[in-house]
């Protein structure tokens, strides 16, 4: 009676064998489909660290068109653009006519050109510019003094449209959206109350890279005539695919309505 | 007399062959399957490391002042991968922006007249097409805003690292 069943001790056996094959492979495809995870994000992240610092060093560096032409031959005065807003500042610690930081203007009533916001306008420009080829992040760039109060203050958005009822054939578990084409970038000149409110609303982007760097600048005053103001720079990027309420900036409520953001009509584009 | 159940020594054992195989097959198969994403992975991060590092000493100037100084910079670059560093003119004006691609490649890259010759800045002139014909897969690219010296002022160019198997 014991010799049939000799073929079933090594059957079993080898069922224990595949059984254990089977879990080192499945453990075997879960270090496959993770490998590498964390080296590829560091990578990510020291990339768009890098990019932030260039960008800031571009606009240290570069120089702008004393016109509205955003043309380096047209003839007229160049400067290099930190040292326009250094002296653009200097008479009334302000960059640009109004003291709402969020307006900008280029031509008067009757049309003719203002060169009040010149500086303001082409330091927008440049910002625009350099953050073109990066269109799939959102960023802010502003300025900020010892007094805390911001002397520049720009915002850039990319807007999405719900296209759910759009896309019939796909499942509706859940929204889809997608890049508004008609409008798919919104750029803002905003003029927060204080700094907690900048941090707050964009803090909500899990991943921000950000570059700053300390200055100096100088205001006229009768009674000392040079008087040095410490100064910081911050340019922060995000990926445009994170939500920070942007849908609440142009909409009174609560804190977002505290940046105080004026969008940028596209005659200033 | 016949014995049911019963083969042989050898026999009793052909049907437990069975498992053992499949198991053999799957476990050299996954391994393979394991090896080659641990292999492709790790080259992919290495190429992503090596542009980090060169786009790094492409960066150290904040100014390129020439071609000179351009060529002398990628001059610097020790590595032994395929690579090329190019620049592309970046307008004050954004709606004037050009995406780049392969079909546009060589003209938009940044040409500085010297001596009524037109130059390309690009560190290595004569592998542009190499890379240009690989398929996405294959190459790395990263950008970073720069700064070009132009006659008497500084413009915002687009500096272009690439590195391909």
């Amino acid at each position: 009676m014991f010799r049939k069943k000799k073929g079933q001790a090594a059957v079993t056996d080898a069922l224990f064998f595949l059984m254990i094959i089977v879990t080192l492979a499945v453990l075997m495809f879960r270090y496959s489909s993770s490998y590498g995870d964390r080296v590829d994000q560091s990578i990510s992240d020291l990339y768009f660290k890098e990019y932030a610092n260039a960008a800031m060093r571009t606009i240290f560096y570069s120089s702008i068109p004393l016109n509205y032409d955003l043309n380096y031959q047209s003839g007229q005065e160049v400067d290099y653009l930190m040292t326009a807003v250094k002296h653009d500042y200097y008479p009334d610690k302000l960059i640009g006519k109004n003291s709402d930081i969020n307006q900008m203007r280029i031509a008067d009533a009757a049309g003719n050109p203002d060169y009040d916001d010149i500086v303001k306008f082409n330091l927008y420009h440049m910002v625009k510019s350099i953050m073109r080829p990066l269109n799939n992040y959102d960023y802010v760039f502003y300025i900020y003094d010892a007094d805390e109060k911001y002397i520049f203050f720009l915002l850039k958005l990319t807007n999405y449209e719900d296209i759910t009822d759009q896309t019939p054939n796909l499942a509706k578990y859940r929204k889809i959206y997608s890049i508004d084409s008609n409008n798919p970038y919104s750029y803002y000149l905003c003029n927060p109350q204080d700094y907690t409110i900048v941090r707050s609303i964009i803090s909500k982007a899990n991943k921000i890279y950000s570059s700053s760097i300390p200055m100096r600048f100088q205001y006229y005053t009768p009674e000392t005539t040079l008087t040095d103001v410490a100064v910081n720079t911050t340019f922060a990027i995000w990926p445009a695919t994170v939500d920070i309420s942007s849908n609440l900036i142009l909409n009174d409520s609560s804190d977002i309505e505290k940046l105080r953001c004026e969008l940028i009509s596209e005659n200033l584009n | 007399m016949t014995r049911y159940g019963f083969i042989g020594a050898i026999g009793d054992d052909l049907p437990s062959l069975i498992p053992i195989f499949l198991g053999l097959m799957i476990f050299f198969s996954v391994f393979l399957n394991t090896y080659n994403v641990y292999k492709n992975n790790t080259d992919l991060y290495s190429l992503k490391t090596e542009v980090i590092n060169i786009s790094a000493i492409m960066k150290e100037e904040p100014v390129i002042l020439n071609l000179d100084s351009f060529k002398k910079t990628c001059s610097k670059v020790q590595t032994k991968h395929n690579w090329n560093a190019f620049l592309v003119d970046l307008d004050l004006n954004s709606s004037n922006y050009v995406v780049l691609d392969k079909e546009n490649l060589e003209s938009e890259i940044l040409k500085e007249e010297i001596d009524d010759s037109n130059e390309l800045y690009a560190c290595n002139t004569s592998n542009i097409t190499d890379f240009i014909t690989r398929a996405n897969s294959e190459i790395i690219i990263y950008h970073y805003p720069t700064t070009t010296q132009k006659d008497l002022y500084i413009k915002p160019a687009r500096l272009y690292v690439v590195v391909w198997r």
